[in-house]
């Protein structure tokens, strides 16, 4: 029986589209067709452990589509589903408040996730050590350079375990040994027990972790199926 | 999942946090500040133009700490929204905290002040009665207005960003109407109405009532206060949620 949502569904993304209304101004007469439909009409289906790539090129809709899963955009049309599991987003420059301090902003990706403050406690100490960067923890993020939000956004979001993880190009960010730290710990993660989404055009990352793919072109599903399969179709 | 107190209530006290560490002389401004103002009012409409009267630079501070309470809650308040949207894009954040947060904030440099004034005027000889109980009850007629108010600019504000230029002009044509710099005797009959009607004007009188004149404040300005925090709460709120998953599409 397709479609039918059982107790290993976690996600489930049916004919979204989004669409971006012009920005309204009385010196520019702006009509429907101002707007841009950025993502057309893509549907998918995650279950626990499964792990998609979202291949396609810049301006496919990528991005939007982890927004979506991320509860922050609406869909114009279509529904997403994420039976009430908890996401975050891994990307550059994920949601800090600049003004606050780097643990500071780990409570508050923290709260956001619905976890409560005694158990950031337990874990904060943990986080911190995984960023490397502890003389600057108690310094307002504004003064950070981009390479250490990565770090904190990383770190936080790593050990704070969402139940899915939402992985946007942040892969191929901060120094060398970051990189691979970064990655052996999210391959870590997913291949013991998380769902996730990672977007991404590095062919070698999506084959590594994921054991699924989507093909997005112009805001629209155009091959589903395991990486290898979809990579041999995007690469014609 | 997501408790939406937790995150006003760890924001606020991080803004706080921020606001007393980033200055030489941290808190001492959210008395110092007030104090600044009613003393370049005091200059100008006193020793200048002779028009204050008895205890002016007493009767100017009280309104002018009422008015900043009100001035920095309806400024960031309303552009809170539009001004978080960097956060919002990236996490998952109920938009509705964003203006809470902001009041909060105003809120407790405004109690600082005002228990400054309350343990003050009675020692310069100002009458200390009973009446006092009724400041918890104005600060919460006045919070419910703000937060409205507010809140409901909040929800448009990200839509139409020009709101935000308007309120500081609107701000100003309250602010004169309102009895802060002047006494209600010197409005003619005729005008009266403008300071019945004038909000601020009313939560001004009813803090001036109290630690000033030993009075209870009028039950028609809490009423007044309360009805339109409420009504503008309600429909902000209904707003916020209808756009919640819109916000983050603007630009």
């Amino acid at each position: 029986m397709p479609n039918l949502p059982d107790a290993t569904r976690v996600i489930d993304c049916q004919n979204i589209a989004v669409y971006y209304p012009p920005q309204n101004s009385i010196y520019r007469r702006s009509n429907k067709e101002d707007g841009f439909w950025a993502v057309r009409d893509v549907s998918f289906q995650l279950n626990k452990n499964d792990v998609l790539g979202l291949i396609g090129r810049n301006g496919a809709g990528k991005s939007t589509i982890l927004s979506v899963v991320n509860n922050i955009i609406e869909p114009d049309k279509g529904k997403i589903e994420t039976y009430g599991h908890s996401t975050m987003l891994l990307s550059i420059n994920a949601g800090m408040s600049n003004k606050l301090s780097g643990r500071k902003n780990i409570y508050m990706m923290g709260l956001t996730l619905g976890i409560p403050k005694p158990i950031i406690d337990e874990k904060i100490e943990e986080i911190i050590d995984f960023t490397d960067i502890r003389t600057f923890i108690d310094k307002p993020v504004e003064t950070y350079s981009s390479g250490m939000k990565t770090r904190l956004g990383f770190s936080t979001a790593l050990y704070l375990e969402p139940e899915i993880f939402l992985v946007d190009e942040a892969l191929g960010v901060g120094d060398k040994d970051f990189r691979k730290k970064s990655s052996n710990a999210l391959h870590d993660k997913l291949s013991k027990n998380s769902t996730g989404i990672i977007a991404s055009h590095n062919e070698k990352t999506i084959k590594e972790l994921c054991n699924k793919a989507l093909l997005i072109e112009e805001g629209q599903s155009i091959a589903f199926g395991t990486p290898e399969e979809v990579f041999k179709q995007y690469n014609k | 999942m997501l408790n939406k107190k937790d995150i006003v209530v760890f924001y606020t006290k991080a803004k706080l946090e921020n606001d007393i560490f980033n200055n030489y002389i941290g808190f001492l401004w959210w008395l110092l500040d007030p104090v600044l103002s009613a003393v370049v009012y005091y200059v100008v409409f006193d020793l200048i133009l002779r028009r204050g009267g008895p205890d002016y630079i007493m009767y100017l501070f009280v309104g002018i700490v009422v008015w900043k309470w009100f001035q920095t809650t309806i400024k960031s308040g309303s552009a809170s929204i539009l001004n978080n949207k960097n956060l919002y894009k990236k996490v998952y954040l109920p938009k509705i905290v964003f203006p809470w947060i902001e009041i909060n904030f105003a809120s407790f440099k405004f109690i600082f002040a005002i228990v400054f004034i309350a343990v003050l005027y009675p020692l310069l000889g100002f009458p200390l009665t009973l009446n006092y109980l009724y400041l918890p009850i104005s600060f919460f007629a006045l919070f419910v207005f703000m937060l409205g108010i507010s809140t409901l600019l909040a929800a448009l504000v990200p839509f139409i960003p020009d709101i935000n230029l308007v309120i500081a002009h609107l701000l100003r044509l309250l602010f004169y109407p309102s009895g802060i710099l002047f006494r209600p005797n010197q409005v003619p009959d005729r005008l009266q109405f403008v300071l019945t009607y004038n909000p601020i004007a009313q939560g001004v009188k009813a803090f001036r009532d109290i630690l000033m004149y030993g009075e209870a404040p009028s039950t028609f300005g809490i009423f007044f206060l309360i009805g339109l925090g409420l009504a503008t709460y309600f429909i902000g709120v209904i707003l916020i949620k209808k756009f919640e998953g819109k916000y983050a599409k603007l630009a």
